[in-house]
């Protein structure tokens, strides 16, 4: 962060808002800032807060959407009777232009309530991003028009792409959680609005526009479209590529691989991470090889080849150790542990997330603590104790909910659901799974939505009751073509195929298992290969897995 | 009156927000450079003039921060004077601009006569007053809300016990129409379905106080209902703008009180064609002329307030301001403010360079890209066709009016100083 005395320098203006505010003194004035980057911002209003004296009261209201007070009653709360000038911030999330209905109040209370705000006898700075304070020019042009001064504040275009990048990812990045985990459907779409407005307004190649688009394929991958949000990414690699930002060029490619890996498309995923791994290595980019060896590992225990992932996990925690990255090493046990469960080696596993967790309580890392704890559950699952298994997964609850982790809360929900599905308390088990289902259409977690309808099926199928059950599976499946989730869409068919054969409808149930088989055997789904084929013995197919394949050549004929 | 001789006393000197009283020494009478009769004067004298038979009720508007708040507060004292009982209603603080209906400023009549009278001593008949709260109780407050209220309102009664019934149930209903509640809506559906009603029993109401105030010894009651000008600009799907709606298709029910009536309306309807039959006149309070007269007057202006010699490097940087502001009250205020924003002890050219800048920038972020074929015709017609986008150039003061023996419009000086409309100004030359 720059010296005060440079930021005098830099932004001479900002001498003269000081000024302004002081020249105010305990009478009402309005004043604007006009500043785009959230970080030139507060180190703007650092440096005010610095040398005024009484230093200003900063209100921020960007969290409180639609309250039932006024914005000048919100003001007056917070100042008391302190004499000191209002630092105002966040004005811009209670002027979305999506949303008519919200943009409509504001102005709304502010042409309305205009005389109030003299009642509060001190200075009032607003500080908006340039859109924002556009709007309020012209929605409210009373309320503007009463302004005692103006100052705009730019980055020059070096600072630019030093913070803005920085910038957002403050944002988002004060917990471990991304902030995109933490948001409603609805303010993910006021931010995917902002954001696509400072992409507009942001012309030049550089570091600052790759973040922006990078931070906006995050956001719309967490809103379930992948396919834009890999053309956000593949802009951005792009950029990187022009500008020769190769450590930007290896975390976007990491991202893109997260997208592919999602959409159970492995191969691609595996190759954009072996791309990235390889520029990591070409810079000495330590972290960020642990980082992608970890994912690496996650592509191959996908697969099933759990000695590959193994190997990953092992050179991944080697560099972490090497280089002291806590955060990174709390992860990589976790994920190890994960290996050794699958094997079925539970003490091991239960082992490592002890050691996971150990860490990450050290460092304070909550999300992870509550994924540890998450995953210990499993361990106790699996051996059938099931009380202590809902103990962990109760601290994991509570963790999450107190630091917004709402795809981990719904998560977690998932999971105590399936404890109390295995005692045979369905209704229970329903009634948690509904809440899950609710976080996850609220913040738009289509792929979270999806395994939970899976997970409402398996209750209605185990109840007897195959139509409810059908139905679940066929959202799903809807859920998981739209979000492009091949290897989910192929577990969704292989289990709508059951539920055809119990209902003895046994076309319907071969066509859609030759559906999920040819999805598995070009993702080389081993875990799916393995269950066709067992059922290709059962059901007496010539020659096993390729039993299918002839199969698929018949119904194709016909 | 002291003059300003620091920055900080330029500073508090000028407060582009608060109207003068009407008998403020800084009053500068600038109807000889706005073009107009001393605004006031030319009210009171209407309305002295109309017979018993007759009401004066006419329409003002000006620009947002052309001193239109001033003018009607000298207004105001002007026919106190002349012995007329003043209802000043300030629509702002009373209802919502944003969605505003001709019910709503009926009502708000009703409700401001009443409690402006019971505050200066003069009581309605209690009877009248008892059966307008039985009517607004039956027909437009919902049935079992009306119980609630009743009760409620009983309770508090004992509190205030010279409070009449009706002015409470007016405050509420007030307040209701205020709030955006949903009984919004219904208490609208119901006067609507009343009016005729709703007309005859504010009227009754607006006879008795006028039969009350001229035994107190005053001649008439005049309305004044200001802040009209501020109501929010929407067009509406039948293509008129929520301006028009109030003003052209509801000018009859707003002429429909009996008596002497005064409204402020937006700056936007002066060119519309349909304005203007229904109410005697449209006065507007056109901005200051920059010619020398009138740029000799807003040096005035200051010289009231600031000792310009003790004050500015030179005198001639005042000038400089006077003419950027375009005669705009607000903005000359504005101008001097930013100029103050300095440590030095006096106004140099320096901050006279920045105030210009800040004000020029502010104007560009009001003007749209495609509004430079407007902006290009007014320049060379100095007028307005009346078309919408006009309206909006209007309300936000991107296009002035002046009044120079007629009409006229130009635009605002700080719009001929962005500089994209000047380089396309030139390449349009």
């Amino acid at each position: 962060m720059p010296e005060p005395t440079t930021l005098y320098q830099n932004y001479p203006d900002l001498k003269r808002l000081r000024k302004a505010v002081q020249r105010a003194g305990d009478a009402f004035a309005l004043f604007f800032v006009e500043c785009n980057l959230p970080s030139l911002r507060d180190e703007l209003a650092d440096a005010l807060a610095a040398d005024m004296l009484p230093p200003p009261v900063r209100v921020d209201i960007s969290l409180l959407m639609g309250g039932t007070l006024a914005l000048d009653e919100l003001i007056a709360l917070q100042v008391k009777d302190t004499p000191a000038p209002v630092f105002l911030f966040g004005l811009e999330q209670w002027l979305p232009i999506l949303s008519e209905d919200k943009l409509r109040s504001t102005v709304q209370q502010l042409n309305w309530r205009r005389n109030r705000y003299a009642s509060l006898q001190r200075p009032l700075v607003i500080w908006l991003p340039r859109y924002a304070l556009n709007i309020l020019a012209e929605q409210t042009p009373d309320f503007y028009d009463w302004y005692s001064g103006v100052f705009v504040f730019q980055a020059s275009a070096e600072l630019q792409m030093q913070t803005e990048g920085r910038s957002l990812q403050t944002l988002w990045s004060d917990s471990q959680v991304h902030a995109a985990d933490r948001l409603s459907h609805e303010e993910k779409t006021r931010w995917l609005h902002t954001l696509r407005e400072l992409l507009q307004g942001h012309a030049q190649e550089d570091m600052g526009r790759t973040n922006l688009l990078n931070n906006l394929a995050y956001l719309i991958y967490s809103l379930g479209d992948n396919l834009q949000a890999l053309e956000y990414y593949q802009q951005s690699l792009l950029i990187s590529r022009e500008i020769g930002d190769k450590s930007g060029e290896g975390a976007t490619l990491n991202n893109m691989a997260t997208i592919a890996h999602a959409r159970g498309d492995y191969a691609t995923a595996l190759d954009y991470l072996e791309k990235s791994l390889a520029i990591q290595q070409e810079i000495g980019d330590k972290s960020g090889e642990g980082a992608t060896l970890n994912n690496m590992a996650t592509i191959a225990h996908a697969r099933g080849d759990y000695a590959t992932a193994l190997d990953y996990l092992e050179k991944s925690l080697a560099i972490q150790q090497e280089i002291g990255d806590k955060s990174g090493e709390g992860a990589t046990l976790n994920n190890i542990s994960q290996i050794y469960d699958a094997r079925g080696d539970y003490a091991t596993a239960l082992d490592y997330l002890e050691k996971s967790l150990a860490i990450r309580q050290e460092i304070g890392d909550k999300s992870g603590e509550g994924a540890t704890l998450n995953n210990i559950s499993q361990i106790y699952d699996a051996r059938g104790d099931y009380a202590t298994a809902l103990d962990y997964l109760e601290k994991s609850l509570a963790i999450q909910q107190q630091i917004g982790d709402k795809s981990g809360e719904g998560a977690t929900l998932n999971n105590i659901s399936q404890i109390f599905s295995a005692r045979g308390d369905y209704a229970t088990a329903l009634d948690y799974l509904e809440k899950s289902l609710v976080i996850s259409q609220q913040i738009g977690d289509k792929s979270g939505e999806g395994g939970t309808l899976n997970n409402m099926a398996t209750i209605a199928h185990a109840r007897g009751d195959y139509a409810t059950a059908l139905d679940y599976l066929e959202k799903s499946l809807a859920i998981q073509q739209e979000i492009g989730d091949a290897a989910g869409m192929c577990a969704t068919l292989f289990n709508m195929g059951h539920i055809h054969r119990q209902n003895a409808e046994q076309d319907e149930s071969m066509r859609l298992w030759v559906k999920a088989y040819g999805i598995a055997k070009q993702l080389n789904l081993a875990q799916v290969l393995d269950a066709l084929g067992n059922l290709a013995e059962e059901l007496d197919l010539p020659g096993g897995l390729a039993g299918w394949d002839a199969l698929a050549e018949k119904i194709r004929d016909e | 009156m002291t003059l300003a001789i620091n920055l900080d006393e330029v500073y508090r000197a000028c407060d582009p927000d608060r109207p003068l009283s009407a008998m403020d020494e800084r009053y500068v009478d600038l109807s000889g450079v706005r073009g107009t009769n001393v605004i006031a004067k030319t009210i009171s004298r209407s309305i002295s003039r109309c017979d018993s038979l007759h009401f004066h009720q006419q329409l003002l508007t000006g620009h947002r921060g052309s001193g239109k708040s001033t003018e009607l507060l000298r207004l105001k004292a002007e026919l106190e004077v002349q012995k007329l009982f003043v209802i000043y209603i300030d629509a702002e603080e009373l209802l919502d601009l944003v969605d505003l209906n001709y019910l709503d400023v009926l009502l708000s009549i009703a409700k401001e006569t009443e409690s402006v009278l019971r505050k200066q001593g003069i009581m309605l008949n209690d009877t009248l007053l008892e059966n307008l709260s039985a009517w607004f109780s039956e027909r437009v407050v919902e049935k079992s809300e009306s119980n609630e209220m009743s009760g409620a309102l009983s309770a508090q009664a004992e509190a205030g016990a010279n409070i009449p019934f009706f002015a409470k149930l007016m405050t509420r209903i007030t307040a209701e129409i205020k709030s955006a509640s949903s009984r919004r809506t219904t208490t609208r559906q119901k006067l609507k379905q009343e009016l005729a009603v709703f007309i005859e029993k504010l009227n009754v109401l607006i006879d008795d106080a006028r039969n009350k105030v001229r035994q107190s010894g005053y001649k008439d009651v005049v309305l004044i209902v200001d802040g009209l000008e501020k109501m929010h600009y929407d067009l509406l799907d039948d293509k008129k703008s929520t301006h028009e709606h109030l003003f052209v298709v509801h000018a009859e029910q707003l002429k429909a009180p009996r008596c002497h009536i005064v409204y402020t309306m937006p700056i936007s309807l002066v060119y519309n064609a349909n304005l203007g039959n229904d109410f005697d006149n449209i006065l507007v309070i056109p901005m200051v002329k920059t010619n020398a007269e009138g740029m000799d007057c807003l040096r005035q202006v200051i010289a009231k307030r600031v000792d310009i010699g003790k004050t500015f490097e030179q005198v001639e940087l005042v000038d400089r301001l006077t003419r950027l502001s375009g005669g705009v009250m607000r903005d000359l205020m504005r101008l001097i403010r930013l100029a103050t924003d300095t440590d030095e002890e006096k106004i140099s050219a320096k901050e006279i360079s920045y105030a210009e800048t800040t004000l020029i920038r502010e104007y560009d972020r009001l003007l749209r890209d495609d509004e430079f074929e407007h902006v290009k015709w007014v320049r060379e017609n100095h007028r307005v066709a009346g078309e919408e986008v006009y309206a909006r150039m209007l309300n936000l003061r991107l296009i002035l009016e002046y009044q120079n023996g007629e009409r006229w419009a130009d635009l605002h000086p700080a719009v001929l100083e962005i500089s994209w409309v000047k380089k396309r100004l030139l390449e349009n030359a």
